[in-house]
């Protein structure tokens, strides 16, 4: 019951993406120009330099890409679903959709990246799991963020920036300390503890959001 | 119902007991000399067993002249320790020290030695690692030798007086434990205090706890930029750069970044209750994600800093009682100030409101 409707609000989600397809478009036109700027600047990257800037970018594409994902809603729309749906349901869909957006957006310049520059990964079951962790904390908190600053008229991306981007530090670090495991730069014996670290501080973000939404949800 | 709540806001002795604890932390804990040191040694870094070796000292805070019973010692551990041959006093501070190495009984190991110096004024003073004993070689006979003295000849106690320890990379700049390590632990309360305040206020939705809670955060921005001027400056003097690439100090820093972004996300709204709810709650939210950065992830990557990769913080040697004496007391003084100027800040905001709201 409970997932089922979580189910529907991620399907709802996903067919205003798909409608709206120029959101979603613009997206990807957005990270490939990225990653092609990226990609002129160096022309060459080493192993070091693939694995921040990817990460970069994924990091500036996913904040671009969430950073409309509640204010997108009209306003009467969402006294609709406050009156369907638990803020619960409608937080965790949201971060659900979102991930699988954000995972989406990763995929797009990890072959990109792959594409225009020579793929470094050596250990990819590593490098995946790392992604998992680190991008679901990451869309964690944009999603709330987002959700803090949905009631804002103007400056949005700003103040999604400057709010969002130092909480994803802690994520980023260990995502990009992770993946740079993974390529083989740096030895780590201890890298299951990172994972572990990681899955933690992701636990963590989502029980608070879930208890905090529901004081943003009221407005 | 509310003036009841805000009483002890207006009374005196908690901020007069805070400035006098500041004042007595700011007056002793500039005041109080270093106990004397070596600061530094002139001579060879290692030598054979049987060596004759003069070891230049050049002592701080020290008087090598008018202090009595003069001695120096190399110490190798609580059982092997030979005594200066001969001692010969260049100035107050400055000292040559005469001795003649015994053989270190290891094979293969070069072993350093400390040297220790004592005299009537000054009391003991240590240098590690002063020089090393080379391996021994097959050609000497250990018996021929000079043998290691088992103890000291006779101890003599420390000359009274409040000192405080010398450290040789530290020097004066010890001090800085009280105002910087200091600042860091009051900030910590006042954020707490913050954090308190938020959390009520989303439960009793009460605009007091809203202006208690930014009052008390604006307090501990304050002594986060304080605590990073302190830090920096130490670094300077240490470390020899301002900034390091350090994990805690960057994380450091971004733990501002993320309250000031509070204070932004406070700015940008302006319906009150709006920005009361909004504000606690992300206020709730930076708090718990400083968590991994401040204790998780500073623990993970190698740091100079006290408190990381194997350093000691606040442990052992590093906080002996004379410290204690002023460490304590200032961190007491700069929560109850802290606290001082968020109550004003937070009555400042009161009364602004009220003339506000009059028209």
């Amino acid at each position: 019951m409970y997932l089922a409707r979580i189910a529907e609000l991620v399907r709802k989600d996903f067919l205003v993406e798909i409608r709206n397809a120029q959101t979603i478009s613009a997206i990807v036109l957005f990270t490939l120009t990225v990653v092609f700027i990226v990609y002129k600047s160096f022309n060459a990257l080493a192993p070091l330099q693939w694995n921040v800037m990817l990460w970069i970018v994924v990091l500036i594409s996913s904040l671009n890409a969430l950073v409309k994902s509640f204010s997108a809603d009209a306003a009467k729309t969402s006294l609709f679903y406050y009156t369907l749906y638990h803020p619960t349901e409608v937080i965790v869909a949201k971060i659900v959709y979102n991930f699988m957006l954000t995972l989406v957006i990763f995929l797009i310049a990890y072959v990109a990246f792959g594409f225009f520059m020579v793929n470094p990964v050596k250990d990819f079951g590593l490098f995946i799991q790392g992604t998992c962790l680190g991008l679901f904390g990451i869309c964690t908190i944009f999603s709330f963020v987002s959700a803090i600053i949905s009631s804002q008229e103007s400056g949005v991306v700003l103040l999604m920036s400057v709010l969002a981007l130092p909480l994803t530090i802690p994520c980023m670090l260990l995502l990009i300390k992770i993946s740079s495991v993974s390529m083989r730069l740096m030895v780590d014996s201890s890298v299951g503890n990172d994972l572990l670290i990681l899955a933690g501080i992701d636990i963590l973000l989502v029980g608070l959001v879930v208890l905090l939404f529901g004081e943003l949800w009221k407005s | 119902m509310e003036l009841s709540k805000d009483k002890w806001m207006h009374r005196w002795y908690w901020k007069i007991a805070g400035a006098v604890l500041m004042v007595y932390v700011l007056i002793g804990g500039m005041i109080t000399p270093l106990k004397p040191g070596i600061e530094s040694l002139d001579g060879p870094l290692s030598a054979k067993p049987g060596d004759y070796v003069e070891l230049k000292i050049k002592g701080y805070n020290a008087h090598y002249v008018t202090g009595k019973n003069v001695k120096a010692w190399l110490k190798l551990d609580d059982n092997h320790i030979i005594p200066a041959v001969n001692l010969r006093y260049v100035a107050e501070d400055r000292l040559i020290a005469m001795f003649i190495l015994p053989p270190s009984g290891r094979k293969e190991e070069t072993v350093p030695l400390t040297l220790v110096l004592y005299n009537t004024m000054d009391g003991p003073s240590i240098l590690p690692d002063a020089i090393s004993i080379l391996p021994m070689t097959g050609e000497i006979d250990p018996n021929q030798m000079i043998k290691w003295h088992t103890s000291y000849e006779q101890l003599l106690p420390t000359p009274p007086g409040i000192k405080f320890p010398y450290r040789n990379i530290l020097h004066e700049t010890i001090r800085n434990t009280f105002f910087h390590v200091a600042l860091w632990l009051s900030m910590v309360i006042i954020l707490l205090a913050g954090l308190y305040h938020a959390i009520f206020y989303l439960r009793t939705k009460n605009t007091r706890h809203d202006k208690l809670s930014a009052s008390y955060n604006s307090v501990a921005i304050l002594y986060g930029l304080l605590g990073l001027a302190t830090g920096s400056i130490w670094a300077r003097f240490t470390w020899g750069t301002w900034w390091t690439t350090d994990i805690k100090l960057n994380m450091a820093a971004i733990a501002m970044l993320i309250y000031a972004a509070y204070f932004i996300l406070r700015s940008s709204i302006t319906d009150f209750d709006k920005r009361a709810r909004f504000s606690a709650v992300y206020s709730i939210f930076a708090f718990v994600a400083l968590i991994p950065l401040i204790f998780v992830i500073p623990r993970l990557y190698d740091s100079l800093h006290p408190g990381n990769g194997g350093n000691p913080a606040l442990g052992g040697e590093d906080l002996d009682n004379t410290l204690r004496l002023f460490f304590y007391p200032s961190i007491i003084g700069m929560i109850l100030l802290g606290v001082w100027m968020a109550t004003l800040s937070y009555r400042y905001t009161k009364s602004e409101e009220k003339v506000m709201t009059q028209f």
